[in-house]
């Protein structure tokens, strides 16, 4: 019965397996013994490489034992002839293959073989990209082919065209792919950028991309990476930094630019004239971030009320020097402070061109509505294309969908509720605009009963004296944001859902706080109010906080201006 | 000079078609002594295919009139046992109708051409004269990749290297003559019965799970096309499809998307088809306000059904297309590499492997039943006296006392070797047409185009194959199909006939203006003749369809006979079979267990067999008799 | 054993792999299967029955910067009543064709294979002739010389092997491997283009994913 055939069964298969990992696992230590002897040793030699190539082999993210790799390499450098050099590296291109054949998500290997590229004297790039193709067309979906793809392309100086038809063709094999995808949007504004500055890249191109994403979207409105492109797609122009706001008394100075940024990490600087003189001193961003909208001078003499009360006053912005904006400051009466205002801009100011294209999208995705009318990306999108196109003609139709939003997307209905809220204030800010917003004294600003979850934009109101936010559903997480109010001096935050003042940014010019019907319930949730030193009365009755008898004298505590009375 | 084989089995399989060939592979599989007869030199019988030389000789055998049957020498039988002599009945194929397109031999010079002399086969009279045109007169195009060139072959003109170079890699323009081609007969596959696999079809689910699926190589249909407005259409059928396709408007991208989702999600059927039971799946499709366009892929393309087909039948046959998306490639089906033929034997190597033994060109003469007439002892083969358990048998060998409800359904059989694509594209295709029933005509037609790179043909060739339902003749049958799709007027090489789409008004008008247009179809609305593919070769056939009848009425209780190739697009129909015939004959074994892979085999005596390699030695005794099987593990 | 085995490389890299599909042919009991059996498993067995389920093993041989894996197809008999079915060297790109150099009538069927691989398989296959049962030279009736001849006028490597005393059998494997074109793989196993084997790897996919 010789040589007759059996098969092993699943038992012996498995204790031959185990016994062959427990003789790996052996092996396995020796080698990371050995290696680390020799390289302890100064010792590189073929038999370094031969070990670590089989160390990697069983684990190739072993960042160490790659280091050590590439030590021998570089020695090898200067013991052999270029030819032999080349070779050397050569060899390792398989051995990182193989590597990543057991894990295609390797750091380490991916690093290792960009790295014996740009060591080689003579690079194959062509072959690379070569492997990058394969790679993709085995999982289009990973990431790290993706960068090294990038890598290469740099490196091969592979035209952006092709890189274009490349992603093109990756996209309609499988559009599910935020790589390639994200690759377009990276690709496309170097290849067509937009010479008038208006969209992300040139209008033709950009008809034909939102095109595009339309297939996509119709054919799998479920799918994100389309959407998320088409977001890229519809992103408002570049909007330029903008000096919006600026005051000036003698005892606060602040500017107000349009976009959060960092003055000193972006060669930004701000100057003050005034009689066209430069005031010194420094600007120190407001609130408790780095970057801010508001930024606070700090001159070095104190700037005297006598100062403001002939000649021009004006706030310039600059950026490596060269003046990018200004503000010229109206004088209130002698000798108590200047201010300056320019109208909020939320208008996405597209071309008459792309609004067409725009609401050509917008039909359409209203049809893709009727026959889905429960996704979610669809009546996002609705939202968002009518926001580009006309924000007022379409308000109450933006509100409706978000409120269709909340109820299918329950699970994300905070985002939406910040979605409107931010709306809201954005129409809010318009028509104050209309009515005069811009005089510092006018009465009050009252952005109250909208239900805002959330606060956005309120530099706008720097220059306020009252601002009302009563009756809305602001919590804790807001507060920060009050950060812009720096001229407020009654704030009304009444019928809100706050439990604490955690979070109270410190505002100088504040009298009065009416913290009505919240939900603030000890005493030890108020101590942020010492933010606010110049308060003289606080509102608390509505809290259960209210009913705390020590309540009066804890306040008093930490607010040495509070008047008795006005403790409610 | 006759083999002495062996004479006692477990089973033998007369036939090696491929539900015989399944079954011999499963009985093998388990330890059971097989033998597997043929009388044929090669193996599949109708569902071989053949390289052009082996298809002319099986035409050759096709045509003689049926031999007269020897008589069986009944001295042969035992006593108590009776002889029945073995059929032919649905071995033979009907109606073959072969003819040539092409001249025999093309000189290389233009004057040549007319001396060659014109043959055809047997057949109907040639409409060859109308198409000659002189020398000059005349006019060859040149395809460049894109660029079309036309030229006067009397100029001489060559095209500039580069179009050359990309002419012969198109290789398009050659001109073929029939000794060209038989010379290249190596070449071919053609296959008597071509069949796809579905990706996810229970084929291709054997083939893994037996692990007889390393025995064959597959390439993906890379698409799929339906006659649509008068024209050719590829059918957005995956998602990536869909999503690329330029022929349905976005809104129409969403309404296929979602009757596709709807079809697929069984769960909700109930309420989905609710009240469509008893109504058709045109019915269900309208009830969803697609558009026409979208009715037609999904009902001819997507489900392959009629208009007569009903609701939940409809939705069957769309869930075993989409369920086949995307496992490999962009279709949902697979060609057999070297054609079908090669899938019977690759069951028919595992059943060898398995210790199984082959013969072809012997007989199975007659088949030994005792003398009840219930149970068959085994088979007379030539001069030997074979007995068996059991017995499998192809169709076309039974006795026709087995088969006494005969079927009277057939197949019509068409095979084209054409020199372009019915749809060229820039790769090389291999395509999917369920031909719609057209004007009245009452059966759809399955079309299957491959090319050079499944191993079907010559570089720069196809073959076309139809195949429907038999009502007359093949001929007649699939008649309007071909004149849809293919030029059948003889060519002698030299008549212009422009390929490209018909972008270039340019071309577009010399082809108005030029005389050569033998049909005039442009005025049809209809794509003119000149760009369809012109055909060099073509086989008509009928077949019998064996699929539909009972073959356990008039059968000794152990034969089990196996139908010929069926209508279906699948193999699934034989699967299907061989599992119920290996059922009936072990209902207690496993069907087809997955074969050891060359890791898992160790031979005995070699280390690392076990420890327990000398205890065993009793248990590998049993073994022996079952023949091979995974040893059992002790715990 | 040297050439068996693990697959490194000079300085452990694992080099290219390629694969290729090798099928043996020859008259039955010429000792094909011996071949095999001694080349993957380094076993031979004086009484071999035929190879039952064995008819398909792989080994791998290890050149300077290459892996070649053989695919060794056996013929599971099936040559026996010559009915070897033609799927069986479809896509080869090496055969060993053996004789037992004992028996001249193997031999002549030897050279009816090489035409019938000629006619029938890839114009680029590699073929090796086998003249085995070396160790019973002195039962030897085909000459050495004859069939070197035959084989030079063939273009084939040939090499008188004994798969009982191991002679030449790993040698004859490498001489087949060293001659296999290595074309560029990136990733290793060897489909070529578009063809595909169905693996079972390929069932994680989830069904019918066009829709979802």
């Amino acid at each position: 019965m010789h040589g007759r055939v059996k098969t092993r069964s699943t038992a012996e298969q498995q204790e031959v397996k185990r016994k062959e990992r427990e003789k790996k696992v052996k092996l396995y230590k020796a080698g990371v013994e050995k290696l680390f002897q020799k390289r302890d040793g100064n010792c590189f030699d073929n038999e370094v490489l031969e070990i670590s190539a089989q160390l990697l082999c069983a684990n190739p993210d072993i960042y160490t034992v790659w280091n050590i790799r590439r030590q021998v390499i570089l020695y090898f450098k200067t013991e052999k002839s270029s030819e032999d050099f080349q070779l050397l590296l050569e060899n390792e291109l398989p051995l990182t293959e193989q590597c990543l054949r057991a894990n295609p998500k390797s750091y380490c290997a991916w690093h290792h073989r960009s790295w014996v590229l740009d060591t080689m004297p003579v690079p194959n790039w062509k072959r690379e990209l070569a492997l990058c193709n394969k790679y993709l067309e085995l999982d289009e979906r990973n990431f790290h082919t993706w960068d090294y793809r990038r890598y290469i392309v740099t490196r091969a100086q592979v035209p952006a065209e092709d890189e274009f038809i490349f992603s093109t063709q990756k996209i309609s094999t499988n559009f599910s792919n935020y790589s390639s995808w994200h690759y377009r949007s990276r690709l496309l504004p170097s290849l067509f950028p937009d010479p008038l500055n208006k969209r992300p890249i040139r209008e033709d191109k950009h008809k034909e991309e939102l095109s595009l994403v339309q297939n996509a979207t119709f054919t799998d409105p479920n799918d994100q990476s389309a959407w998320f492109y088409q977001r890229w797609l519809l992103g408002r122009a570049h909007q330029s930094l903008l000096l919006v706001q600026a005051f000036v008394s003698e005892q606060l100075t602040f500017a107000v630019l349009n976009k959060s940024v960092r003055l000193d990490k972006s060669n930004l600087s701000l100057q003050l004239f005034i009689s066209n003189n430069p005031i010194k001193g420094s600007w120190k961003p407001c609130g408790c971030n780095v970057d801010s909208h508001v930024w606070i001078f700090v001159p070095e003499n104190q700037i005297s009320s006598g100062s403001l009360t002939s000649g021009s006053l004006e706030v310039t912005l600059h950026h490596q020097n060269k003046q990018i904006d200004q503000l010229n400051l109206h004088i209130k009466g002698p000798g108590v402070e200047a201010w300056g205002s320019k109208k909020p801009q939320f208008d996405a100011q597209f071309s008459q061109g792309l609004t067409s294209v725009l609401e050509t999208e917008l039909d359409s995705y209203h049809q893709l509505l009727d026959l889905e009318p429960d996704s979610k990306w669809t009546l996002l999108t609705i939202v968002l294309l009518m926001q580009a196109i006309d924000r007022h003609l379409y308000k109450d139709d933006t509100m409706q969908k978000i409120g269709q939003l909340k109820k299918i997307d329950s699970l994300r209905s905070g985002y939406y509720e910040d979605l409107r809220s931010r709306y809201e204030i954005e129409y809010f800010l318009d028509n104050q605009e209309k009515d005069g917003l811009s005089h510092p004294a006018c009465v009050e600003v009252k952005l109250s009963g909208y239900n805002l979850s959330a606060l956005y934009h309120l530099h706008y109101l720097s220059l306020m004296q009252q601002v009302n936010l009563s009756c809305n559903q602001l919590t804790d997480r807001s507060l920060p944001q009050l950060h812009a109010l720096q001229c407020c001096q009654v704030l009304i935050l009444d019928e809100n859902l706050l439990e604490s003042l955690n979070g109270m940014p410190s505002l100088t010019s504040l009298l009065s706080l009416s913290l009505k019907n919240n939900r603030i319930s000890t005493k030890d949730n108020l101590k942020h109010l010492v933010m606010c030193q110049n308060l003289n009365s606080v509102h608390l009755s509505g809290n259960t906080v209210a009913n705390d008898a020590d309540l009066e004298v804890y306040l008093k505590g930490l607010l040495p201006k509070l008047k008795t009375e006005e403790v409610i | 000079m006759e083999d002495d084989l062996p004479t006692e089995y477990d089973v033998i399989v007369v036939g090696t078609g491929m539900t015989e060939s399944i079954v011999a592979a499963a009985a093998s599989r388990i330890g059971k002594k097989v033998l597997h007869l043929d009388s044929n030199e090669y193996y599949g019988g109708l569902w071989a295919s053949f390289n052009f030389d082996g298809l002319q000789k099986w035409m050759e055998e096709c045509r003689q009139p049926n031999k007269p049957s020897e008589t069986v020498d009944a001295s042969k039988a035992k006593e108590g046992e009776k002889l029945v002599k073995a059929g032919n009945q649905f071995s033979t194929v009907s109606n073959l109708e072969e003819k040539w397109y092409i001249l025999e031999e093309v000189a290389d010079s233009p004057e040549g051409q007319l001396s060659s002399k014109i043959t055809q086969t047997e057949g109907e009279e040639h409409p060859a004269s109308k198409a000659a045109v002189g020398p000059g007169e005349g006019a060859a195009s040149s395809l460049g990749g894109e660029s079309e060139k036309l030229e006067k072959e009397g100029n001489c003109e060559k095209p500039d290297s580069d179009e050359a170079k990309d002419n012969s890699v198109l290789n398009q323009r050659e001109n073929w003559s029939q000794n060209k081609l038989k010379k290249e007969y190596r070449k071919f596959n053609l296959d008597l019965a071509p069949k796809l696999l579905f990706a996810r079809g229970s084929l291709v689910e054997l083939l893994i799970s037996s692990n007889i699926a390393r025995y064959a190589e597959f390439r993906s249909v890379t698409r799929v096309l339906t006659w649509i407005n008068g024209r050719l259409e590829p059918v957005p059928c995956s998602r990536a499809d869909v999503f690329s396709t330029q022929n349905v408007s976005v809104p129409e991208k969403r309404m296929l998307m979602k009757l596709l989702s709807s079809c697929l999600e069984n769960e909700d059927a109930n309420k989905e088809f609710e009240g469509f039971e008893d109504k058709t799946f045109v019915e269900y499709l309208k009830s969803k306000k697609l558009t026409s366009n979208l009715m037609h892929y999904v009902l001819y393309a997507i489900a392959m059904a009629t208009e007569n087909t009903l609701c939940m039948d409809g939705v069957n046959r769309t869930q075993r297309f989409l369920n086949s998306l995307g496992r490999y490639g962009n279709t949902p089906f697979l060609w057999p590499m070297y054609g079908s033929g090669e899938i019977p034997q690759c069951f028919c190597r595992l059943c060898a492997v398995f210790g199984g033994l082959y013969h072809l060109k012997r007989a199975a003469d007659a088949i030994i039943i005792d003398a009840n007439g219930e149970k068959c002892i085994g088979i007379m083969s030539g001069q030997q006296h074979l007995e068996t358990a059991n017995l499998v048998m192809g169709v076309g060998y039974a006795p026709p006392d087995f088969v006494k409800t005969a079927p009277s359904g057939g197949l019509s059989r068409g095979i084209f070797v054409t020199d372009r694509s019915i749809l060229p594209s820039d790769k090389e295709s291999l395509t999917l047409l369920q031909f719609p029933p057209l004007d009245g005509a009452r059966e759809p037609v399955t079309v299957i185009e491959v090319g050079h790179t499944t191993n079907a043909c010559p570089k720069g060739l196809y073959v076309v194959h139809m195949t429907c339902k038999q009502q007359t003749t093949a001929h007649e049958d699939l008649k309007a199909v071909v004149e849809h799709l293919l030029h059948v007027e003889f060519s002698d090489g030299t008549v212009a006939r422009i390929d490209t789409d018909i972008k270039s008004t340019q071309t577009a008008h010399q082809e108005g203006s030029s005389a050569e247009n033998p049909e005039g179809a442009d005025a049809s609305g209809e794509r003119p003749a000149a760009l369809k593919p012109q055909v060099l070769w073509s086989l008509f056939f009928n077949c019998p369809e064996t699929s539909q009848c009972d073959f356990s009425a008039d059968v000794p209780s152990n034969v089990f006979l196996c139908s010929g190739p069926d209508l279906d697009l699948d193999f699934e129909f034989s699967v299907k079979q061989a599992k119920e015939i290996f059922t009936k004959m072990y209902p207690e074994s496993e069907f087809l267990p997955r074969a050891p892979d060359p890791e898992e085999i160790v031979l005995e005596g070699e280390e690392g067999s076990g420890e327990g390699a000398e205890q065993k030695e009793g248990e590998e005794q049993g073994d022996a008799q079952e023949g091979p099987k995974e040893a059992q593990s002790e715990e | 054993m040297a050439n068996r085995g693990g697959a490194q490389r000079p300085n452990g890299g694992p080099g290219k792999i390629c694969q290729f599909k090798l099928v043996l042919l020859g008259e039955s009991a010429v000792g094909k299967s011996s071949l095999v059996l001694r080349f993957v498993k380094g076993q031979f067995h004086e009484y071999q029955e035929s190879t039952i389920g064995a008819a398909f093993l792989t080994q791998t041989v290890c050149l300077e910067d290459t892996t070649v894996k053989f695919e060794i197809w056996d013929t599971a008999g099936q040559e026996r009543y010559h009915s070897l079915a033609p799927m069986y060297y479809r896509g080869a790109q090496a055969a060993i064709v053996v004789y037992d150099i004992t028996n001249q009538d193997t031999f002549g069927r030897a050279k009816t294979w090489v035409k019938e691989l000629q006619r029938q398989a890839s114009p680029n296959i590699v073929i090796a002739l086998a003249g085995n049962k070396a160790d019973l030279a002195n039962k030897r009736v085909v000459e050495y010389d004859e069939a070197q001849a035959y084989a030079e006028e063939n273009g084939l490597l040939f090499m008188e092997t004994s798969a009982k005393t191991a002679m030449n059998v790993n040698e004859i494997f490498l001489a087949i491997a060293k001659k296999l074109p290595k074309n560029e793989q990136v990733s290793g196993a060897g489909s070529s283009g578009q063809t595909r084997r169905l693996v079972e790897s390929e069932q994680q996919k989830a069904p019918g994913n066009c829709c979802k």
